[in-house]
């Protein structure tokens, strides 16, 4: 009988136990999140792999893409943010395939997958060790999400403990441009933001 | 000794749950057309059911198919982007499993990707109908409910899992060309 | 039940065989699980260099091996384009036809390029017939027949200051050993 009551009072231990650890222990989320290096505007951020410096970013209601004559017009439910800056691979070639709006309360947009990938967008493209590159990034967010917003950047969303560049942007989201145009060009960078301010 | 009597108790409960479920698959309540249906997830609001052959692109395909056009309205309620609905709105009927569904989006009249949280959209899920299997007057379409679980009992990851159906909606079928 | 000293004992052997089959057998279970991915490991970060220089042939994964052109080239935008070019005589080519072969580019610094998916447009102006070779690997030994050499080539794009280049080719079946020539003195 005793022995009967020990067990199940180690059972019912063992299982508390279990269950402390379970929600007192770092989300699964927590420990294999990417190692983080932050910044703002104008600045150059270094990760391990690649370095980012933001240096525009431009909110506006309509996203118009002219592609060598023909142009497409992308409305939105909330309004879309275009920002360019310049990356870097620091040792090897890579490629940076994930890019991300966080807003202020912990949102998180991806780059748009409306815009045809050939005017030559971030994740299309390789970076060379050596040879910085300006990166073009447009999001779609809603309104409420666009002030104290924060431009997320890693070489993929796949790999736990990979490196990621957060850069805080200057937008106050009350700078509303009625429309901004992608123009697709020959040159280099293979686009141009259009009205140039 | 204990364990093991333990194992087999936890696997025979699982097993007759899933049988009592089996038996006895949960009633989801029958939501209007227009009425907006919380997923956990997701807003979701049913409008319209039509057949016809050419996608909302505009572009028949190459080979001529039938096709079971859903035209909807959702909103991401969730943190983060996210593409698959075709697990949470699905078509009742034929009998037989359909291949997944195109979804387009209205604004685009194109393929939809991501939907951003937060930002509704309307849209359209089109389903191949396979050829020899008559179009009914109406179809029943089934969305089903996600939870968000801020741990996982395997890794204690957060994620989203689909749950029991939330609602069901009737549609009637317009035969558009 | 049964308490006999002799049962006692047995029992008791038995448990501490078992205690010690445990202490072997997890070690062992862990180390093949392991083992495969330490192998793994191995051939991918445990490398042989086999060094050769420009136009001389060497015998590597089973083929014989020229770098005949190391060059660099003024490319757009300010860069610089390495152009190289190899060919490879194997015995049996269909043999390599389906080995993934890697060919990268590597400095003084330890920074490291790998070639770009489509050439510069230099190359086309000044080597064409460089751009209708194909990348190392599968597809050139695939296409090519017994008794000809594969030709393959590969274009770079860096920083006109780097220096120090090597040109390293890697064919999977013949790790931990792979080539390397270093760009030639001018």
């Amino acid at each position: 009988m005793m022995r009967m009551v020990r067990s199940t009072l180690a059972l019912l231990l063992a299982a508390a136990v279990l269950y402390g650890m379970q929600h007192t222990r770092p989300l699964y989320s927590d420990i294999t999140s990417p190692i983080v290096a932050s910044g703002g505007m104008n600045k150059r951020v270094e990760a391990r792999a690649f370095a980012l410096s933001l240096d525009s970013a431009r909110v506006a209601r309509v996203l118009n893409v002219e592609t060598f004559g023909k142009s497409k017009t992308y409305t939105s439910s909330g309004v879309w943010v275009v920002v360019e800056g310049e990356a870097e691979a620091k040792f090897e070639t890579l490629g940076l395939t994930s890019g991300e709006w966080l807003s202020r309360s912990g949102v998180r947009h991806v780059l748009t997958d409306r815009v045809p990938a050939t005017i030559g967008m971030m994740p299309g493209d390789v970076y060379q060790p050596g040879l910085p590159r300006r990166v073009l990034l447009m999001f779609e967010v809603p309104e409420d999400a666009v002030a104290g917003g924060t431009v997320v950047v890693a070489p993929t969303k796949l790999l736990p403990l990979d490196d990621e560049i957060r850069i805080a942007t200057n937008v106050s989201g009350k700078d509303i441009e009625p429309a901004i145009t992608i123009r697709r060009t020959e040159e280099r960078p293979p686009w141009t933001v259009l009205p140039q301010r | 000794m204990i364990a093991g009597l333990g194992g087999l108790a936890a696997s025979a409960i699982s097993f007759s749950m899933t049988l009592y479920e089996a038996a006895h698959p949960p009633k989801a309540p029958v939501v209007q057309a227009g009425q907006q249906i919380d997923t956990g997830r997701w807003f979701v609001t049913l409008r319209t059911a039509r057949v016809g052959t050419v996608p909302p692109t505009g572009v028949p395909p190459s080979r001529p198919v039938q096709l079971m056009m859903v035209d909807l309205d959702v909103v991401n309620r969730s943190a983060t982007p996210n593409n698959v609905l075709h697990r949470v709105v699905t078509l009742g009927s034929p009998a037989q499993k359909l291949p997944m569904p195109t979804v387009y989006l209205d604004r685009d009249k194109y393929l939809a990707g991501y939907f951003n949280p937060n930002m509704p959209e309307r849209l359209t899920m089109a389903w191949e109908w396979p050829a020899g299997v008559p179009v009914p007057d109406k179809v029943t379409i089934t969305v089903t409910g996600q939870i968000y679980k801020r741990r996982d009992n395997l890794y204690g990851a957060s994620g989203w899992y689909d749950r029991d159906p939330v609602a069901t909606v009737d549609l009637p079928v317009e035969k558009a060309p | 039940m049964d308490s006999s000293p002799a049962k006692v004992t047995s029992t008791r052997r038995g448990y501490w065989l078992s205690m010690m089959a445990l202490v072997v057998a997890l070690p062992a279970a862990l180390a093949v699980q392991t083992w495969g991915s330490i192998k793994d490991w191995r051939s991918q970060h445990l490398r042989q260099p086999l060094s050769a220089s420009l136009g001389q042939p060497i015998d590597y994964a089973g083929a014989n091996w020229t770098v005949t052109r190391f060059t660099r080239l003024a490319g757009s935008a300010g860069s610089t384009v390495v152009l190289a070019e190899f060919e490879a005589l194997a015995a049996d080519p269909k043999a390599l036809g389906s080995v993934p072969c890697e060919v990268r580019l590597s400095d003084g610094s330890g920074r490291e390029w790998r070639p770009t998916l489509f050439a510069d447009p230099v190359v086309r102006k000044q080597y064409p017939e460089a751009e209708q070779r194909s990348l190392c690997g599968g597809m050139a030994f695939a296409a090519t027949e017994p008794g000809k050499p594969a030709r393959m080539a590969a274009s770079f794009s860096i920083p006109p200051a780097a220096s120090g280049l090597t040109l390293s080719i890697a064919l999977y079946s013949g790790l931990p050993s792979y080539l390397i020539v270093s760009e030639p003195r001018t």
